[in-house]
């Protein structure tokens, strides 16, 4: 997650946050362009409305923060492909986290909450997924040609390494990820996508990044998750669809109904 | 009242009525949520654990009929050679969709290989029949027995 420190820096159109992550490296804050939604221009909502985070900490591991939810879809393969892609890294080198319920942080944008349906997934994060990658990506290069003394577009990346023309020299997305937040932010519309022709990732059979959790029971479905100690009927109710709060004997507390019906 | 049962190696101490069953005790007082709920009638196969190697639906066991049995679960099933083998068949093939089902599926799944080595196809039908899978998995799991007892 961002950190409050003064090192974060919005770019001038909101649409990545840079900061450093907490306990050190890289992380990014995406948002998808307000407008995309007629309801977020009506709502008065605010310019910058994140919805995804990503964090690469001092030993290279790439964190996502996955707003979707896994339900056999594969979602979480594919925005995880679509991260990946861009940002130069192997999908096993990527890890999820679950976003907690937040309409605000976490939101398809072509919905306008935070919900999983409707073949949105793929459509709302497409771009904005692959913008992040990218950005990232050119926040690492850049800082590699720094120290290298050389001009970022003679360095190239893959597997989280970036390597300079002639190949003699490389550093890894860990050991750049420091500096990465200091660098200056280019204009997101200055950092190319690729490509589709030079996707090595988007489009090819993929091994699923949820299945190994699945085969050992450590994957966390709905009915196992664990209420915090303090959770208390205000963030319950906190959480959108809640229609009522019910003391239950035994089990999950609370009734929601089905947002969108 | 008490009752001392041996789950996945280890004793455990569990204080609740002697007809609750194997599945809440598991998931509710143990917090191994491995295995599933789906049922509560036997019906699905989601809650499916080894009782002394035998599969059974945890969610119809009563806590008071375990006694002495070695409890297994799908956290602990790949410390067993058929476990291991059925796990891997199952990364190999993808044979998981949604996931759900799963746990009970390899459960029932480890427990055939154990006595039966190289089933046939109307081997896996018989012993996987009360597994049900909402996705549709049918086909892979069947594959992946085989691939696992090659």
């Amino acid at each position: 997650m961002l950190n409050s420190s003064p090192t974060s820096r919005l770019d001038r159109r909101g649409f990545l946050k840079v900061g450093a992550a907490l306990g050190g490296g890289l992380a990014l804050t995406v948002a998808l362009p307000p407008a995309l939604h007629p309801a977020f221009a009506a709502e008065g909502a605010t310019a910058f409305a994140p919805n995804a985070f990503i964090r690469i900490d001092r030993k290279g591991a790439v964190t996502m923060v996955m707003p979707m939810v896994e339900m056999g879809q594969g979602i979480y393969t594919a925005q995880a492909m679509l991260l990946a892609e861009e940002l130069g890294v192997g999908l096993d080198q990527i890890r999820l986290e679950h976003a907690p319920p937040d309409d605000v942080l976490y939101s398809n944008a072509l919905i306008g909450s935070q919900i999983t349906g409707g073949s949105q997934s793929i459509r709302a994060f497409w771009k904005p997924l692959r913008q992040a990658g990218a950005f990232a990506r050119s926040l690492l290069l850049a800082a590699a040609a720094e120290q290298w003394g050389v001009d970022p577009a003679t360095c190239r990346a893959g597997r989280g390494i970036v390597w300079d023309a002639t190949g003699s020299r490389h550093l890894s997305y860990g050991e750049l990820a420091d500096a990465a937040v200091s660098v200056p932010v280019p204009p997101p519309e200055s950092v190319a996508l690729k490509d589709p022709k030079d996707f090595v990732l988007i489009g090819t059979p993929a091994k699923r990044l949820d299945t190994p959790d699945k085969v050992v029971g450590k994957a966390e479905f709905g009915i196992d998750v664990k209420l915090p100690e303090g959770c208390g009927d205000r963030d319950l109710a906190g959480i959108r669809g809640q229609a009522e709060i019910a003391e239950r004997e035994r089990g999950a507390r609370g009734q929601g109904r089905t947002p969108g019906r | 009242m008490v009752y001392k049962i041996k789950v996945n190696g280890t004793e455990r101490e569990v204080d609740v009525d002697g007809d609750t069953p194997l599945l809440w005790v598991l998931r509710d007082v143990l917090g191994m949520t491995g295995t599933k709920f789906g049922c509560g009638m036997a019906l699905c196969g989601a809650c499916t654990v080894h009782v002394d190697g035998q599969a059974v639906r945890s969610c119809v066991t009563t806590i008071d009929s375990v006694g002495e049995s070695v409890v297994t679960t799908i956290e602990a099933i790949g410390a067993t050679p058929q476990g291991k083998a059925l796990q891997q068949a199952w990364l190999d093939l993808e044979v998981v969709q949604c996931g759900y089902c799963q746990s009970g599926q390899l459960m029932s799944a480890a427990a055939l290989l154990a006595s039966t080595p190289k089933p046939s196809d109307v081997d896996i039908d018989a012993a996987m029949s009360g597994n049900v899978c909402r996705c549709g998995t049918y086909q892979r799991i069947r594959a992946a027995i085989h691939r696992a007892a090659a």
